[in-house]
């Protein structure tokens, strides 16, 4: 516990960072665009770690916090972009509310005292009903100043005269400080990389902070509460105060995530609320390793990278017409076995990885990398960094080699 | 007269139809109090209603002048009492340093907490193996750990419930020092079943049976008592063995 | 208030109650009996659902004869399930939950490849009945009847059957009960069987009233379970306590609008104006923070409550 910052790490940050930092110069902005998403879903997973895997609470209602972030930056947002050109408010405002409703959520099940089985199902619960709520918001009368609900369409504001209705979109990070001349929008496409880099940057930020919080009484006690909640409580621990004051951080991750969600795809509807995304948030953990910080990054980018692959394959795309109606029938179920595989891996590694007792992929990772340490430091990061220079070199001057 | 650190008055816990524990007991601050026995008289279940592990069904438990009845478990840690519950719960997965520290920070806070821990380390013999998870701990030693997490705190009473359980006669008389030395700062009130350590203790003895005070003296006075015998091996009473 | 509003908002109570009682009673019984928290009920009673479908739509069977079907189909799943999986994690609630989740999505996937995304509807004949102004469907006063039917069948069966006396020894003590000669791991299997019949059951019943969509549990899951929280540790008692209070609750709030609040929105004909109360989704809403409410209060839930008094 107490180890401080080891040469692995240093060396599993350079290799993960030095590539990231190169993307948006090394591949298309898709790349960079497509990462962005996966870290935000990365922090919304260390959010989970950090409650489940260390104060041993599960929660399987992250996304609940999730959404209000987004919903919050979206309605604050939509509202205050137009007259101040920046995002300041909708920043702050989404944090609160997440943080908020974890806190009141929190107040409520630790101060309450009721069990951790209990606890898990109120968290699903409250993003269910969330998401229900979120639905039937499709009504005109749904909206707050300019932003509109949506229901189902998620969220978009609306012009203020009625005689002539412009949608608009939820606006991305913008930040207008004393002394800039103009306001910075952070966007990812094909000329900047800003976005992507304010990701990249939370994500550092949020993963150092948690780090420092494990470290920290905070962080020690709920390790203790984890292995044995009364030994904790006898030796002078007030536990339900931890684990609220936990709940009510892990909650602002989340809502952090939320609002850079909103913000890259400037766009949220309930689908962030609903069973599936809850599901994937814990499949992430699960994935990555729940006892590993990093873990909820990678098992995000596993579980996206093989959505989007799958995504692609569309088996018998033209079903012949003089096929007989049971071939018709095991053709469709193919095709649909490929459009549900997503939902199908999901549920697989749930149950594989408890049935299996495994720890997660990540954690194994790093013994490797321990091990392997020399090899890694003077083999595999010099030819992680000379792909990643050629890559750049290659896009950006075409010095392209092969 | 000494200060009373301890006063419980019809203490009483039911489960079911059972009545586990129902009991007057008073202990003097500096004593070394030894609480015996049978298995179910009751003993690990009044521990855990003085220290608020578990809320008591009636009657009041006053610990330094204050009616702590019904406390939750962290303000009766804070008013000075700590607990080595039978089973061993030490934090697995922590360090066996981090485990004191834990136990050592919400007094003293995290730097003066980190040189009480590794002062208790001294102390409970267990310094060579600080930095390795408390599940690689014989089970000796965790009960060592359980000692120095109790009292590390400086803490006006701990309760001990079953320390020496699983020693050897090496490891026991060990013990018994280091209770000794716990004493000299603290009241100690300890369970125990083997009457060698009973003797080796020499400090007054609580006998309680089937949930209530049956018998209460010296170890002379107790080992002479022909009813505690008679509890003790079944005769003429309507003790069950429970496990 | 007339007569006749009278009479509607007490029959629409009691649907409510008449819901959570069918999505909570299999839930409940797995909870209480077997102490674990089975995620994958609202498949079950998805699984319950497309048993009827299929069997009107391709078995060409009558509506009351897929019905019957169901519960048994799905408590099949139900077992194969438990012998699979669920039997390889007692003793760990929180895997169970994982694991079950696991098995909730596979289930989804499944019964997506097989019967496609799209939402279908069974055709059903039976009508309204007035009560004074108003018309009620006949098929709730069934749903009723129904839902009190398998309250009292549980209740009977764990009472006074051969099969309810094990299980219960098994629940009490289940070392005492294997020494007893009990097989206690079959107890565990049909128990959690009965459990995803009744969920199967529910389904069936509650298929020609919603829209039978492979993603459909997930509407009624979290209802279920804030029900068995709320309800606590014992089985019938804890639901149908917990199911009349928050029934009652979320009737009235899905019934009755407490308050406007004018909205800037553009709305087709003017003022624009929120109505908090007078939905189903406010009815859910109310449920829940009732709910919480009611859990920091008796954390135990209500019947956990009245036990720990006794
Ligand atoms: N949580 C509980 N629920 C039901 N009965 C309990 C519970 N805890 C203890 N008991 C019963 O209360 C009685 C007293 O138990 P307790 O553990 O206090 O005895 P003890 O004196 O510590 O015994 P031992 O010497 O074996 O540790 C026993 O009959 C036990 O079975
Ligand atoms: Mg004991």
């Amino acid at each position: 516990m107490r180890r401080v910052w080891s040469s692995t790490e240093t060396l599993a940050a350079l290799l993960l960072l030095l590539p990231l930092l190169a993307v948006p110069w090394a591949f298309k902005p898709y790349a960079a665009n497509v990462l962005a998403v996966y870290m935000i879903y990365g922090i919304l997973a260390l959010s989970l770690t950090l409650i489940w895997g260390y104060a041993g609470i599960m929660s399987f209602g992250q996304t609940a916090f999730f959404g209000i972030g987004a919903y919050a930056y979206g309605a604050i947002g939509l509202n205050w972009i137009n007259r101040t050109q920046q995002t300041h408010a909708a920043l702050v405002g989404g944090l609160v509310a997440a943080a908020l409703l974890a806190a009141v959520v929190g107040y409520f099940m630790f101060y309450g005292r009721i069990s951790d089985v209990y606890a898990s199902i109120i968290t699903l619960a409250l993003t269910l009903v969330l998401f229900a709520f979120a639905v039937s918001t499709g009504g005109d009368e749904w909206v707050i100043g300019v932003a509109r609900f949506g229901g189902f369409n998620g969220m978009f504001g609306q012009g203020e005269s009625s005689q002539n209705i412009a949608n608009f979109q939820i606006p991305p990070v913008t930040v207008w400080l004393p002394g800039m001349a103009e306001p910075f929008q952070f966007k990812i496409n094909r000329e900047s990389a800003a976005g992507y880099f304010l990701v990249l940057g939370a994500s550092v930020l949020v993963y150092v902070v948690v780090r420092w919080l494990l470290r920290v009484r905070l962080g020690r006690v709920a390790i203790g509460i984890r292995e044995n909640e009364a030994r904790v409580a006898s030796l002078g621990y007030d536990t339900r105060f931890y684990k609220f004051a936990l709940f009510t951080i892990a909650g602002a991750i989340a809502g952090l995530a939320g609002i850079l969600f909103a913000a890259w795809g400037r766009f949220v509807n309930p689908d962030r609320f609903g069973l599936g995304f809850a599901s994937s948030t814990v499949v992430y953990v699960l994935l990555g390793g729940r006892t590993s910080l990093l873990g909820g990054f990678v098992g995000a980018a596993i579980i996206g990278y093989l959505t989007s692959y799958l995504a692609e394959i569309v088996p018998f795309a033209t079903i012949p017409g003089d096929a007989t109606p049971w071939m018709r029938f095991l053709m469709e179920a193919g095709r649909r076995i490929v459009r549900e595989a997503p939902l199908l891996v999901q549920g697989a590694v749930l149950v594989g990885i408890v049935l299996a007792l495994e720890d997660g992929v990540t954690p194994p990772l790093s013994r490797l990398l321990t091990r392997y340490r020399r090899w890694a430091w003077w083999v595999l990061l010099p030819v992680v960094v000379l792909y990643f220079a050629h890559r750049v070199a290659c896009l950006q001057a075409d010095w392209c080699l092969f | 007269m000494p200060e009373r650190i301890l006063e419980v008055a019809s203490l009483t816990k039911h489960f079911g139809g059972l009545r586990a524990v129902h009991l007057d007991l008073t202990v003097d601050a500096g004593e070394l109090r030894c609480l015996i026995g049978p298995n179910g008289a009751g003993k690990s279940t009044f521990f855990r209603m003085l220290s608020g592990a578990m809320r008591p069904g009636s009657g009041t438990v006053r610990f330094r002048g204050r009616d702590i009845t019904g406390w939750d478990a962290f303000r009766v840690a804070r008013l000075g009492m700590s607990i080595k519950f039978q089973v061993a719960s030490v934090l697995e997965e922590l360090s066996v340093r981090d485990n004191l520290h834990l136990a050592a920070e919400f007094r003293f806070g995290n730097r003066a907490g980190q040189r009480r821990a590794a002062a208790m380390l001294e102390v409970i013999g267990l310094t060579e193996r600080a930095d390795h998870p408390a599940t690689w701990l014989s089970h000796g030693e965790k009960q060592w750990l359980e000692i120095g997490m109790a009292s590390v705190g400086e803490p006006a009473l701990i309760l001990l419930d079953e320390p020496t359980a699983g020693m050897t006669a090496e490891e026991m008389k060990k013990t018994v020092r280091l209770l000794k030395r716990l004493n000299e700062a603290a009241t100690v009130i300890v369970v125990e079943h083997d009457m060698n350590f009973i003797r080796m203790i020499a400090g007054r003895v609580t006998v309680m049976h089937q949930g209530e005070v049956f018998a209460e003296g010296s170890m002379e006075e107790i080992e002479r008592n022909d009813g505690v015998r008679d509890i003790y091996l079944g005769k003429g009473s309507h003790y069950v063995v429970r496990r | 208030m007339s007569v006749d509003t009278a009479a509607i908002v007490v029959l629409e109570i009691v649907n409510s109650i008449t819901i959570l009682v069918l999505l909570a009673l299999g839930l409940a019984l797995i909870f209480g009996m077997m102490r674990i928290v089975n995620l994958a009920q609202g498949e079950f009673f998805t699984a319950g659902a497309f048993t009827v479908l299929s069997a009107v739509r391709f078995g060409h069977l009558p509506l009351w004869a897929g019905m019957l079907l169901a519960p048994v189909v799905v408590a099949g799943i139900g077992i194969v399930i438990e012998r699979l999986i669920i039997r390889r994690l007692y003793g760990r609630p929180l895997d169970v939950m994982l694991a079950t989740w696991g098995v909730s999505i596979l289930l989804i996937g499944l019964i997506t490849v097989i019967f496609g995304a799209v939402t279908q509807g069974i055709p059903f004949a039976l009508g309204n009945f007035q009560v004074g102004r108003y018309s009620y469907p006949e098929y709730r006063i069934v749903m009723t009847t129904v839902a009190a039917g398998l309250m009292l069948g549980v209740s009977l069966l764990f009472r006074y059957t051969a099969f309810g006396r094990r299980a219960r020894a098994t629940i009490a003590n289940p070392e005492m009960a294997s020494a007893a000669g009990i097989n206690t791991p079959r107890m565990f299997m049909l128990t959690f069987g009965l459990g995803a019949g009744l969920a199967g059951a529910a389904g069936a019943i509650m298929a020609p009233i919603v829209g039978v969509v492979p993603t459909m549990g997930a509407l009624y899951i979290a209802r279920a379970f804030i029900t068995v929280v709320v309800g606590g540790p014992v089985v019938l008692v804890g639901t149908l306590s917990s199911a009349s209070a928050l029934g009652f609750i979320e009737a009235l709030i899905s019934r009755f609008s407490l308050f406007q609040i004018e909205t800037a929105g553009h709305c087709a004909p003017p003022p624009c104006a929120i109505n908090i109360g007078g939905s189903a989704f406010f009815g859910q809403i109310a449920l829940l923070i009732f709910a919480i409410l009611l859990l920091r209060l008796l954390p135990q839930g209500i019947s956990g409550f009245w036990r720990q008094r006794r």
